[in-house]
């Protein structure tokens, strides 16, 4: 019980360390007017770069589900839900939940490498000695570019995910092209979408400030130094930020419906 | 401006092992100064805690200002204006070497407009004779010109006091010495105090004014080149006989 108690407090520590320094970074970010160009350079690196994978990633899903669906659905004459089934499922929690995991594989890492590398390199030591706020400055843009791209991205996984189950299950199984897309239009609500959204926001925010912070704490956190500890800055990065965003998405969802 | 940099019983711990227990030192202005010790003595855990990188666990570091009417008065080191030169330079290598020089300019604390960042940067590259590395990566120069760029970035912001660690680490004995004519050239042509840390003897007594031994967590000796020859601790002639050896065996 004790150990339990222990990780729970040792969790909500760390949150708060976090949330102090995702709030710290953007305040700092927005009180320094002169780097609102960097938010594009990190536009590129968090959604630009990752486009490819969420349009496969979310392509496949969409087919995989659009066959597991197609076929446990017509055991009970139902296949006609099969647009219902999947533009929910995609819309409200695949979408956000696959396409926060699959950033934060693909930049997440490198955001926290980076920022790992430069700690290493004495950078952010450099950065305070010129009086230049080193949290504004590597994680500010960065956190920004989440909350605008982590949408963005999620917003074109649900369309090619729902073109994916379209593909299998009616191009495929050969379900009426015009029940499937019917089934879409009629049962998704804006309520569904705002949830998808919302949950996108929150994950683009914590989950490019757990990898920043991570690598910025990289000399501090990690049991070894240099390069070794940059690389467990990496890893923890990747697992906690996955941890986060399926506790968050079970808690925003129960908070939703 | 004439000012004194005073520190008083400055200690630091790394967990259980004490690496700084009572250091008292003064550094004046228009000096230059180099703290010497052995490895680990703890001489860059000393810079940084002047720089404000690391926080002291005791003691006092404290600027006294005296204006041209004779008045003194308290600030701090970022008031005063310094620059820290790293070991390893900590140059951005995804920026160039004109934005590694422009960077405190930009985004520091200063309302420079992009013209006048243009005609400073390009000042001391030319003064540096940096020219033609001004859009080269730090990945494309050699060492000694990363060193000039990292000398660059400390000095366009005009500092007061240049802090140097290690400068010259890592360089060949011909190398070493052009650093330190650098140094005490760009002193003369900027009017900066320096604070260096070196283990180069005797090769550093050319460019300085004054000289610390650190010791087991203290400044055992603070005086001129020429005081330090007639010491009579045994630890520090050791040190320096050594230094010696080792330079002679360099060249």
């Amino acid at each position: 019980m004790d150990k339990i108690l222990k990780i729970i407090t040792f969790s909500v520590r760390e949150l708060g360390e976090i949330l102090l320094f995702i709030i710290n970074s953007i305040v700092g970010f927005f009180l320094c007017q002169k780097r609102f160009s960097k938010i594009i350079i990190s536009s590129y690196e968090i959604g630009f770069r990752c486009l490819f994978i969420i349009l496969v990633i979310g392509l496949f899903t969409g087919m995989v589900m659009g066959l597991q669906m197609y076929y446990t659905l017509i055991k009970f004459g139902a296949e006609s839900a099969l647009g219902t089934a999947i533009s929910l499922s995609i819309i409200r929690e695949l979408g956000p939940v696959l396409s926060a995991l699959m950033i934060v594989g693909q930049s997440g890492s490198a955001i926290c490498s980076e920022i790992g590398i430069q700690r290493n390199d004495e950078q952010i030591d450099a950065l305070e000695t010129m009086g230049i706020g080193s949290r504004s400055f590597l994680a500010g843009p960065r956190l920004l570019a989440g909350f605008i791209c982590f949408p963005i991205l999620t917003a074109i996984f649900d369309l090619i995910g729902l073109w994916g189950g379209y593909f299998s299950g009616s191009i495929l199984m050969g379900l009426d092209a015009a029940i499937y897309w019917n089934k879409v239009f009629s049962s998704v609500q804006f309520i569904d979408v705002l949830g998808g959204f919302i949950k996108s926001f929150i994950f683009g925010v914590f989950t490019i400030g757990i990898c920043c912070y991570e690598g910025y704490y990289s000399h501090i956190k990690s049991s070894y130094p240099g390069i070794r500890g940059v690389s467990q800055a990496a890893t923890r990065a990747v697992v906690k930020s996955s941890i986060f965003i399926l506790v968050f998405d079970y808690l925003i969802t129960s908070f939703l419906l | 401006m004439k000012f004194c940099l005073n520190i008083k019983s400055l200690k630091k711990n790394f967990g259980c092992n004490s690496v700084l227990s009572n250091v008292d030192l003064e550094i004046q202005s228009d000096k230059v100064t180099v703290i010497i010790g052995k490895s680990g003595a703890g001489k860059s855990v000393l810079l940084k805690l002047i720089a404000g990188i690391l926080n002291a666990d005791g003691g006092k570091i404290s600027i006294t200002q005296v204006s041209d009417a004779g008045q003194s008065s308290e600030i701090n080191l970022k008031d005063l204006g310094f620059s820290y030169m790293f070991q390893n330079n900590a140059l951005f290598d995804s920026l160039t070497a004109f934005d590694n020089i422009a960077l405190p300019l930009i985004e520091g604390n200063y309302n420079f407009k992009s013209s006048q960042v243009r005609l400073k940067v390009d000042a001391l590259l030319e003064q540096l004779d940096l020219l033609s590395s001004k859009n080269k990566f730090p990945g494309e120069l050699s060492g000694g010109m990363k060193k000039r760029v990292a000398f660059a970035r400390a000095l366009v912001t005009e500092p007061n006091i240049v802090l140097f660690d290690e400068p010259t680490t890592g360089l060949d004995p011909e190398k070493k010495f052009t650093v330190f004519e650098m140094i005490n050239q760009y002193k003369e042509q900027f009017g900066f105090s320096a604070l260096l840390v070196s283990h180069d003897i005797p090769e550093v007594y050319e460019i300085v004014d004054s000289i610390a031994w650190l010791d087991e967590g203290k400044i055992k000796f603070q005086g001129s080149k020429d005081e330090i020859d007639r010491i009579a601790d045994q630890s520090v002639k050791n040190y320096l006989k050594t230094g010696r050896f080792n330079s002679k065996v360099r060249l």
